[in-house]
C-alpha cells in the first residue's frame, strides 16, 4: 500500500492522517498485508464463505412496539443538541 | 477485612454473605480497599466509583436484613471490562472517542451480575477497542502483569486478568474476539473462558468484531468461573446470534471427566516457535490426564498457523464498520468544525494507532477490487478451518495446548511491530473463527515465576465439558490457586 | 437522428409495520423529531438488531403481488457510508442475495394498451433519519424518527419508453402494493419514494445509451416532469454531438430541472459486506407458501371479478377498484345482501361525492357495509323516499349513526300507519272543498292537489302512494 492509496482508504474511512501517519501506516499495512499473502497457499476454490460460525440462524421478533421511555434524554445527552434534534455542522453537498 | 478464605474463593464468599458471616459492604470495602493500595502499580482499573459501589452493597445489605438471601453472586464484586455497558458508571473502551460515554442501558451479562446479587466493582482497562494483545494500546494507560510489573498483563482484557490474579476483584467479566479472554488469564495466571459463539448475549458488549465477539468470565480457579458462567450464560432475543438454552453447571462440576476421555493433541501447537518452559508445563499437563484415564490422540491441524491472517482479516474489516458509528455526532466528544467532512476527521483522531490501523485495514480489505482477494478469501479459509476443526472433533473429544506460545513479554518489547503483536494469538485465534468454546487454565510457572496457561478447546456447545476437564486436571495439578498479596517486580 | 428513451424506476416503498424493522420503536408518522427513537436506531454502542417478523411476511407479500421468484434463505449487508442521517455509518440493506428477484408488473400503457415490466428484484432495507439544513442555521439537524424503519426497495428493468409510461407503471405498482396490504404508498408522507434511470439511444439501437440517475422526485406529478426534461437534456447533450455523462442528477421542483449531484467515477465505495450481526435466515417455504395464501386479491382481479360476474360497467369497476378500501367496502356491503349494482351506484354516487366534498378518506369512513345496506332496504320497503334516503345516508356518513337513528333524527321516515293518515286526509277534504268538488265534477289532476296538500300536512312525511290510495277510497272515481 503506497501513501496514495493509503490516503485514499483514510479517506473512504473518514480518518484524517498527517504526512508522517500516512507514510508510517502506508508501511506498516505493507508489511502486515505482505504476511496476509500467506493465505494465498490455502486452495479455497468452490469453498463456500462463512461470514459466521457454522449453522447459525438468525431469529424473527413479533411487530409488537415498544418505545423507549426517554428518547428525547438520548439527543440532551448529544454535543450541544438544537431543542430534540442532534446538530450537526453544516453538511455541504 | 475478609477473612484470607474469602479471597481465595467468589463461591465462599457467596455463601458467607448468604450465611450473614460478612456483609457484602464488608466485601466490597475489602476490595476497595485493594484497589486504593495496589492499583497505581496495576492500573487494571479505569473507572472505580467507591460511592456507587458501596451503595450497591448497602442495598443488598438492606435486603439481606429483610431476609432475602436469594442470588448467586450474593455480594459478590465483580470487575467488568470497561467494553460492557453499565449504567450509572463511565463506558469507554479505553478510547479518547467515547471519553465519559455513559451508557442508557445494562449490558445483558451485567443485567444477570446484577439480578444475582453481584455488585459491579468497576471498569477494567484494555486495548482500546480490544483491539491488542497486551493493553498498551489503552487510550489511557498500560495495565501491568501483577506477577512482574515489568511485562505485560496480556490483553485486550488485561485489566480484567491483572485485577483477579492481584486480588483486586474476585471475579471478572472480559470479551474474547481472538483470545482476549483466555490470552491475559495464562500470562496472569488464572482462568478464563472464551464460551461458544451465542452462549452469551453481545447485547451491550460494544462491538470489535461482531462475528467473533463473546463475552468471557476470569476467576481465580474452576469452581469460580463455574459460579460466573452460570449466571452470564443463557439466551437473549436482544441479540440476533444468542443460541438457546443455558450453561449446565451441574455437567461442568463433574469430576469424572477425564476417565476415557480422548483428548487431541495437534502437532502444530508444539512448533519450533514454543517457548520450551510452557511446552515442558503443557507435556506435564497430558501426562496427568494420561495418568488419570485420558488417552492423548496424535493429531495434525495444518491450517492453524492460516488462522492468524484470516483472523485479522475478518475482524478488521467487521471493525472497519463497526467503527463508523463514531463520529461525533450523538455521543463522545466533538471538535466543533465549520463543516461536517471536517468534523469527522477531527473527531475520529481522537482513535489511537491501532485502532486506526485496523479500519484502515478493513476498510481496504472490504474496498473495490480487493474484496475477493482479502475478505473473501478469508472467509473461504475460515470455512475450511470450521471443517479442520469437525475433522479433529470426531477424533477427539476435547483439544489441549498452550494458550500462549511465551509467557508474559516485557513492556514495550512488541509494541511497534504490529505483525508480532498478531503472533501472540496465534493459538487462541483458530476456535473464535469456528464458534468454539475454549478455556486457559493455569498450568504451572516459569522459572521465573511468570504463569502458563494450557488451553482446552471443544466442538460447539461443549463449554461444560470443557470445565469439568479443567476442574479435574486443576485438583491434580495441586497449584496454589491463591491471588497475589501484593503486585511484584516494581 | 431520432432518439428514444429508455426508462426504468427504483422505487423504495415503507412496510406497514408497527414497529421498526431491527428495533421496536414505533414506526409511524408524527409525533416530536427523535421521539420514536431507542439506543438501537440510535446506534449507541453495543446495540444490536433482531429482525421484524412482520415486515419479511409483508416483503412476501409484495413479491407475491410482483410474481418474483422468491429465495428461501437470505442474508443482510451493511452498506457502508458516513452522513449524519445513518447513525451506524451504514445501513442494514441486502446485496446480492434479495428476497425476491425477477417479477413482473402489468400496467396500463396508454388508454387501452397494457404492457409488462419486468422487475428485477425487491430487497428488505432500515430507513435512514432526516438530515434537516435549515436556512439561516449554519449547521444541519438531524431527526432520527425515520431512522430504521422498513423499506422495501422495487428495482424495475429499463423497460418504460416514455415518461407517461413511467407515470402509469408507478401508479399500478402503487395500487399493487395498496392492494396487497404491503404499503400505504403515500409520496406526500414519504412512503413510497422514487429516482428513475434515465438514458437515450438512436432508435433501433440494441445496446443502452448512458445511464444517469435522477433522484428527489417527490410527487407523481413530477415523474413525468422529471424525465422529460431529463429526456430532453440528454437529447440536446447528444444531437450537439457530445456524449452523456454517466452521473446522478437531483430533480428541482420548483424550476422542473434536473441538476448534477456527484460524478458516477468519485461515487461511493460502499463496502457492501455480509452483516456479522445477522446471520442468515430461513425464510422457509412454509412462510413463503402462508404469504402467498394470505395474500389479498389484486385490483386486477377484483376489476374482473365486478365486470365479469356481477355485470359492473368497466367504469364502475375502476372507481370502485381505485383505492382498496373502497373495493373492500363494496364487497363487504354485497357480502350483506345489497345487490352489486345499487352497492355500486350507492358507493359511487354518494359515499364518494360525501367524501370527496369533505376531503376524507375512505379508511376513516364512520359507516359499515351492513349500515348502508340497511339503509337501501329502508328506501325499498318504502319507509323513505329515494331523496329522503340520500338526505340520511348524508347523515349517517357525517355521524355514524345507524339508517333508523339518522332517519329518525332527521325526522323522515314515511307515515305508513293508514289510521295515522286518514285523520290528516279528513281534515284536507274538509278545507278544500272546491277542489274536492272539482275533482268529483271529473277533474281528474285535481286528485293530484289534494295530494300535495295532503304531503304538505304531513310535513312530506306521509307515504305519497298510500295517500293517493286512501284519497282515491273516500272520493272514489272523478266524475263519480
Ligand atoms: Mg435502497
Ligand atoms: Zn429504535
Amino acid at each position: 500500500m503506497d501513501v496514495r492509496e493509503a490516503e485514499k482508504i483514510a479517506g473512504l474511512a473518514r480518518l484524517s492522517l498527517d504526512a508522517a501517519e500516512r507514510s508510517r501506516f502506508a508501511g506498516q499495512l505493507t508489511a502486515i498485508l505482505g504476511y496476509f499473502e500467506k493465505l494465498r497457499e490455502v486452495p479455497t476454490e468452490g469453498v463456500a464463505p462463512a461470514s459466521h460460525p457454522a449453522d447459525m440462524r438468525s431469529p424473527l421478533r413479533a411487530d409488537d412496539p415498544a418505545p423507549f421511555a426517554t428518547p428525547l434524554e438520548l439527543v440532551a445527552r448529544s454535543h450541544r443538541p438544537e431543542g430534540e434534534l442532534y446538530r450537526v455542522p453544516r453538511v455541504l453537498e | 477485612m475478609l477473612p484470607a478464605d474469602l479471597t481465595r474463593s467468589a463461591t465462599a464468599l457467596a455463601a458467607a454473605v448468604r450465611a450473614r458471616r460478612v456483609t457484602a459492604r464488608t466485601a466490597a470495602d475489602h476490595y476497595l480497599g485493594r484497589i486504593a493500595a495496589h492499583d497505581g502499580a496495576v492500573r487494571a482499573f479505569l473507572h472505580v466509583d467507591p460511592a456507587v459501589v458501596r451503595a450497591q452493597a448497602d442495598a443488598l445489605d438492606a435486603r439481606i436484613a429483610r431476609g432475602d438471601t436469594a442470588g448467586a453472586l450474593l455480594g459478590v464484586p465483580v470487575a467488568i471490562k470497561d467494553n460492557l455497558c453499565t449504567t450509572g458508571q463511565p463506558t469507554t473502551c479505553a478510547s479518547k472517542i467515547l471519553a465519559d460515554y455513559r451508557p442508557p442501558y445494562d449490558a445483558h451479562v451485567v443485567e444477570r451480575i446484577r439480578a444475582e446479587g453481584g455488585v459491579i466493582l468497576g471498569k477494567t482497562n484494555l486495548d482500546e477497542f480490544a483491539m491488542g494483545a497486551s493493553t498498551e494500546n489503552s487510550g489511557v494507560a498500560a495495565s501491568r502483569n501483577p506477577h512482574d510489573l515489568k511485562r505485560v498483563p496480556g490483553g485486550s482484557s488485561g485489566g480484567s486478568a491483572a485485577a483477579v490474579a492481584a486480588g483486586l476483584a474476585p471475579l471478572a467479566l472480559g470479551s474474547d474476539t481472538g483470545g482476549s479472554v483466555r490470552q491475559p488469564a495464562a500470562l496472569c495466571g488464572i482462568v478464563g473462558h472464551r464460551p461458544t459463539y451465542g452462549a452469551l448475549s453481545r447485547h451491550g458488549l460494544i462491538a470489535f468484531a461482531s462475528s467473533l465477539d463473546q463475552v468471557g468470565p476470569m476467576a481465580l480457579n474452576l469452581e469460580d468461573c463455574t459460579l460466573l458462567m452460570a449466571v452470564i450464560a443463557g439466551h437473549d432475543s436482544r441479540d440476533s446470534t444468542s443460541r438457546p438454552g443455558g450453561f449446565d453447571a451441574a455437567a461442568a462440576r463433574r469430576d469424572d471427566a477425564l476417565s476415557g476421555l480422548r483428548i487431541g493433541v495437534p502437532a502444530e501447537y508444539h512448533s519450533d516457535a514454543l517457548d520450551p518452559e510452557v511446552r515442558a508445563a503443557v507435556r506435564q499437563l497430558e501426562d496427568l490426564a494420561v495418568g488419570a484415564g485420558a488417552r492423548l490422540v496424535p493429531l495434525s491441524m495444518p491450517l492453524t498457523p492460516y488462522a492468524i491472517p484470516t483472523y485479522y482479516l475478518v475482524v478488521t474489516s467487521e471493525a472497519s464498520s463497526n467503527l463508523a458509528r463514531f463520529d461525533g455526532i450523538r455521543y463522545g466528544p466533538r471538535d466543533e468544525q465549520q463543516e461536517l467532512a471536517a468534523s469527522y476527521a477531527t473527531t475520529r483522531r481522537r482513535f489511537g494507532d491501532e485502532v486506526k490501523r485496523r479500519i484502515m485495514l478493513g476498510t481496504y480489505a472490504l474496498s473495490a477490487g480487493y474484496y475477493d482477494a482479502y475478505y473473501k478469501k478469508a472467509l473461504q479459509v475460515r470455512a475450511r478451518i470450521g471443517e479442520e476443526f469437525a475433522r479433529a472433533f470426531a477424533r477427539c473429544d476435547v483439544l489441549l495446548g498452550p494458550t500462549t506460545p511465551t509467557p508474559a513479554f516485557p513492556l514495550g518489547e512488541k509494541s511497534d511491530d504490529p505483525v508480532q503483536m498478531y503472533l501472540c494469538d496465534v493459538f487462541t485465534a483458530p476456535a473464535p473463527l469456528a464458534g468454539l468454546p475454549a478455556l486457559s487454565m493455569p498450568c504451572g510457572k516459569s522459572k521465573a515465576g511468570l504463569p502458563i496457561g494450557a488451553q482446552l478447546q471443544g466442538p460447539t456447545g461443549a463449554d461444560a465439558r470443557l470445565f469439568a476437564v479443567a476442574r479435574a486436571l486443576e485438583r491434580r495439578l495441586a497449584l496454589d490457586l491463591s491471588p497475589l498479596e501484593a503486585p511484584r517486580g516494581a | 437522428m431520432e432518439l428514444e428513451p429508455t426508462i426504468g424506476l427504483e422505487v423504495h416503498c415503507q412496510l406497514a409495520t408497527r414497529s421498526k424493522l431491527f428495533c421496536r420503536c414505533p414506526a409511524d408518522f408524527g409525533g416530536l423529531p427523535n421521539s420514536r427513537t431507542c439506543p438501537v436506531c440510535t446506534a449507541q454502542p453495543g446495540t444490536l438488531p433482531v429482525l421484524n417478523q412482520r415486515a419479511l411476511e409483508l416483503a412476501l407479500a409484495a413479491g407475491h403481488a410482483l410474481r418474483c421468484t422468491i429465495r428461501e434463505t437470505i442474508k443482510f449487508d451493511r452498506k457502508n457510508y458516513f452522513y449524519p442521517d445513518l447513525p451506524k455509518g451504514y445501513q442494514i440493506s441486502q446485496f446480492d442475495q434479495p428476497l425476491c428477484e425477477w417479477g413482473e408488473l402489468e400496467f396500463e400503457a396508454e388508454k387501452g394498451r397494457s404492457k409488462v415490466a419486468k422487475i428485477r428484484r425487491i430487497h428488505l432495507e432500515e430507513d435512514a433519519g432526516k438530515a434537516l439544513h435549515p436556512d439561516g442555521l449554519a449547521c444541519s439537524l438531524v431527526d432520527l424518527n425515520r431512522a430504521g424503519v422498513p423499506l422495501i426497495e422495487i428495482v424495475g428493468m429499463p423497460d418504460l419508453a416514455s415518461p407517461s409510461e413511467a407515470s402509469a407503471y408507478l401508479q399500478a405498482l402503487r395500487r399493487t402494493l395498496r392492494f396487497a396490504g404491503v404499503s400505504e404508498c403515500d409520496m406526500e408522507k414519504g412512503s413510497l419514494r422514487c429516482d428513475a434511470n434515465v438514458s437515450v439511444r438512436p432508435k433501433g439501437q440494441p445496446e443502452l445509451g448512458t445511464k444517469v440517475e435522477v433522484k428527489n422526485i417527490n410527487s407523481f406529478r413530477n415523474v413525468e416532469r422529471a424525465l422529460m426534461f431529463e429526456i430532453a437534456r440528454q437529447s440536446e447533450v447528444v444531437a450537439r454531438g457530445e456524449k452523456v455523462v454517466q452521473e446522478t442528477r437531483s430533480f428541482r421542483d420548483s424550476e422542473g430541472t434536473t441538476v448534477s449531484m456527484r460524478r458516477k467515477e468519485d461515487a461511493h465505495d460502499y463496502r457492501y459486506f455480509p452483516d456479522p450481526d445477522l446471520p442468515l435466515f430461513d425464510v422457509g417455504r412454509a412462510r413463503i407458501d402462508a404469504a402467498r395464501a394470505a395474500l389479498p386479491e389484486g385490483f386486477a382481479a377484483r376489476r374482473r371479478r365486478y365486470q365479469g360476474d356481477w355485470g359492473l360497467s368497466e367504469y364502475d369497476a375502476r372507481v370502485l377498484t381505485e383505492e382498496p378500501a373502497i373495493a373492500g367496502f363494496f364487497d363487504a356491503t354485497v357480502a350483506a345482501g345489497l345487490a352489486p349494482k345499487a352497492a355500486a351506484n350507492w358507493i359511487q354516487g354518494e359515499v364518494l361525492a360525501f367524501l370527496g366534498e369533505t376531503r376524507g378518506e375512505f379508511e376513516q369512513l364512520r359507516i359499515a357495509p351492513a349500515a348502508l345496506h340497511a339503509l337501501v332496504r329502508m328506501e325499498e320497503q318504502g319507509e323513505l323516499s329515494h331523496q329522503a334516503a340520500k338526505k340520511v345516508l348524508r347523515r349517517m356518513l357525517e355521524t355514524g349513526d345507524s339508517a333508523a337513528a339518522a332517519a329518525q333524527a332527521l325526522d323522515l321516515v314515511q307515515i305508513r300507519d293508514s289510521g295515522a293518515l286518514a285523520g290528516t286526509i279528513d281534515a284536507v277534504l274538509a278545507a278544500e272543498a272546491k277542489i274536492v268538488g272539482d275533482y268529483k265534477g271529473g277533474k281528474e289532476t285535481a286528485l293530484n292537489a289534494l295530494l300535495g296538500r295532503a304531503m304538505k300536512a304531513t310535513k312530506g312525511k306521509g307515504d305519497p302512494n298510500l295517500i293517493k290510495q286512501l284519497l282515491l277510497e273516500k272520493l272514489g272515481k272523478p266524475g263519480g
